[in-house]
């Protein structure tokens, strides 16, 4: 772990290391980020990984996929590190993205294959009607559920991390509080 | 009752559960070092790529003068102005590319049962009258629209086995020359590799691409052109109906639509001339066309000016014609793919396709796809109402009518759809969503799905789509 950090460390520049607080004040609204930026990639990963993966999991369903996806977006962090001014916000960003992504992509695979997806099965094989349910709803309804009610943004964070309008967050939450009602109440 | 402090407490148990792997920075680590080799193995390839393009240009800007050379020693000339000794050729400069129909692509088994496969549509004869061979004694085919006679072909094979115009025996330059002949001067088509005895060539002429099929007789032999289709024809349908000609023809873009007819050896006979709407039907007739062997001529003039050519020979014979089915460089549109549109049932599509197709069911969706297609080319019905609603693009092939397949950078995408809809991360994954500006199209819009800043994947749908997240679920 330690000659990772040097390594990931050797490649920010020396000058992020002291502008950490005042970048983090600029992060408005994002509770995470009113503390002190981390100093490295190593620093965000020891912070935020865990978090991120579990995140991850609440939309994806898979732990597995969950960690590749978290992990490919501490990768791809790495490229714009020194241009990140609100790296626990675009993490967030990045995770939810590739999220939707993966989602996506799902629901092309099961268009074309006949088999049930991995995910699918995943979530089936544990009885939690409301957590399954939550894996019916669209992956946007979701995906702003899960910011919501578990990471706690405020509607203004959801629509940053999900690229939206706050308007269209109060909307998703809305409709998806229902769908879920619809289903664990029927 | 499900309140939020539930769903609160829910997500928080599950999440509870989930104990990532100890190694996760190790692995992060190992993707970025992955990157990191990729990056410089790209700017080398890069590099090497811009020597090598170098050297080709140098080699083909001295073999050039060869083929020059030998086409103002040719004897005699022929009867249209692209045979005379003058003629100037357009020498091929895009890159190699040949069509792979999608059921003739080895190791792709094709599942499912007899059902799922249509036979391909071809030309239709009057019963009992054959097939439109149309072999001479010397065996060469007089199907053909450029040169059009068999005395013709036979009079230039005659002159290559001698040593002139040796660039007879070069497809693209063969499509080259037939492409100036019409007309289109700026014209260049695919490198010769994988044609063989038959085959077609990718084509662009002042910036509108087609493809021109070619054919010969034997290893030996000269090449000859069989039939052109542009991509700004998306659909066209030609039948005899008494002394007329019925002709249904779909553009990918407004103009007008040209359509004439010759018998072989003969001049041009004027024909019809109409208006065209982007991707509405449009029905012409061509008079005088009753039991005669013709070359039939259909010219898009878009609206922007460049032109689109799409010509057969219809045999006197043969009935009627339509466009060859689906191949893996159909053009990709708002609201079609080749002959494929969306609205049609998925039995019309599969027909329309002319190869064989898969009918698959998963989540919400039947999907027809073109047998051995590369994954990701479906035709999918979300509705459940076995219409196609939704048409998926993932791998490279098929471009759009601005020249945007996958592999397609998000610079290249802007630059052919200015003032596009643009939902990116930083990373250039999301989407680019095009909303053609168009009184038929309005309705449709084209899904670019962005991954590490190129073109992933392409949806093309109502408008609506790019909203949805999941047409399967």
């Amino acid at each position: 772990m330690a000659a990772a950090d040097e390594q990931v460390q050797g490649d920010r520049a020396v000058g992020d290391e002291v502008d950490g607080v005042e970048r983090a004040g600029a992060a408005v609204g994002d509770a995470v980020v009113r503390s002190a930026a981390p100093g490295s990639l190593a620093d965000l990963y020891r912070e935020r990984y865990v978090p991120m993966v579990r995140l991850a999991y609440l939309i994806v369903g898979s732990t597995t996929v969950a960690e590749d996806l978290v992990q490919d977006a501490f990768a791809r962090m790495h490229r714009h590190w020194d241009t990140t001014e609100h790296p626990r916000a675009y993490l967030r960003t990045a995770v939810v993205n590739a999220c939707r992504s993966h989602l996506r992509r799902l629901a092309l695979e099961r268009a074309y294959r006949r088999h049930p997806s991995a995910v699918a099965d995943h979530m089936l094989a544990e009885a939690d009607e409301l957590f399954d349910a939550l894996a019916t709803l669209p992956s946007r309804q979701r995906a702003a559920l899960v910011l919501r009610f578990y990471e706690d943004l405020s509607e203004a964070d959801i629509a940053v991390a999900l690229g939206c309008r706050p308007g269209t967050v109060k909307s998703l939450l809305h409709r998806g509080l229902g769908e879920l009602r619809k289903v664990v109440e029927p | 009752m499900v309140d939020e402090e539930q769903l609160r407490e829910t997500l928080h148990r599950r999440a509870e559960t989930v104990e990532p792997s100890p190694n996760g920075w190790a692995l992060v680590t190992r993707r970025i070092e992955r990157r990191q080799r990729r990056t410089r193995t790209t700017t080398l390839s890069l590099a090497g790529g811009f020597a090598f393009a170098a050297v080709v240009v140098a080699v083909a800007l001295v073999t050039h003068a060869i083929p020059e050379t030998d086409q103002n020693v040719a004897a005699g000339g022929g009867r249209t102005p692209a045979f005379s000794p003058t003629t100037t050729v357009p020498f091929p400069a895009g890159p190699p590319t040949t069509v792979v129909p999608f059921d003739a692509l080895p190791g792709q088994p094709t599942p499912g049962g007899p059902d799922d496969v249509v036979p391909p549509l071809g030309p239709t004869t009057i019963p009992g009258a054959g097939p439109d061979t149309g072999l001479t004694t010397s065996g060469f085919q007089t199907g053909t629209i450029y040169p059009e006679t068999a005395a013709e072909l036979e009079r230039i094979q005659a002159q290559v086995d001698e040593g002139h115009q040796p660039w007879w025996i070069d497809p693209s330059m063969v499509a080259s020359s037939y492409l100036s002949n019409r007309g289109l001067t700026t014209a260049d088509a695919g490198a010769p590799q994988s044609i063989g005895e038959e085959g077609a060539l990718r084509y662009t002429a002042d910036g509108v691409g087609g493809w021109v099929s070619v054919g010969r007789l034997t290893s030996g032999s000269i090449y000859y052109v069989e039939g052109s289709r542009s991509d700004r024809i998306v659909q066209l349908r030609v039948a005899r109906q008494g002394e007329r000609l019925a002709v249904e023809v779909m553009a990918a873009t407004g103009g007008k639509v040209v359509v004439r007819t010759k018998r072989p050896g003969s001049d041009w006979n004027p024909g019809p001339t109409q208006a065209v709407a982007a991707g509405k039907l449009t029905s012409l007739t061509v008079e005088g066309a009753a039991g005669a062997d013709l070359i039939v001529q259909v010219r898009h003039e878009g609206d922007d000016g460049r032109v689109g050519l799409s010509e057969e020979r219809m045999g006197a014979e043969v009935t009627s014609f339509e466009y060859e089915g689906l191949h893996d460089g159909s053009q990709l549109g708002p609201a079609w793919l080749g002959p494929v549109r969306l609205g049609m049932s998925l039995a019309e599509a599969a027909r329309a396709a002319g190869v064989a197709t898969i009918t698959d069911r998963g989540g919400s969706c039947t999907t027809l796809r073109p047998a051995g297609a590369p994954a990701g080319v479906g035709f999918v019905s979300t509705a459940g109402d076995d219409r196609v609603d939704v048409i998926t693009v993932g791998a490279p092939g098929a471009l759009t009518g601005a020249g945007i397949g996958v592999g397609n950078t998000v610079a290249e995408v802007r630059t052919a759809y200015p003032g596009i809809e643009e939902r990116l991360t930083l990373d250039g994954d999301g989407q680019l969503v095009y909303a053609p500006d168009d009184p038929v199209l309005g309705g449709f819009e084209m899904v670019f799905g962005m991954v590490d800043g190129r073109v992933a994947s392409i949806w093309s749908g109502s408008a609506g789509l790019s909203s949805t997240d999941e047409i399967c679920a």
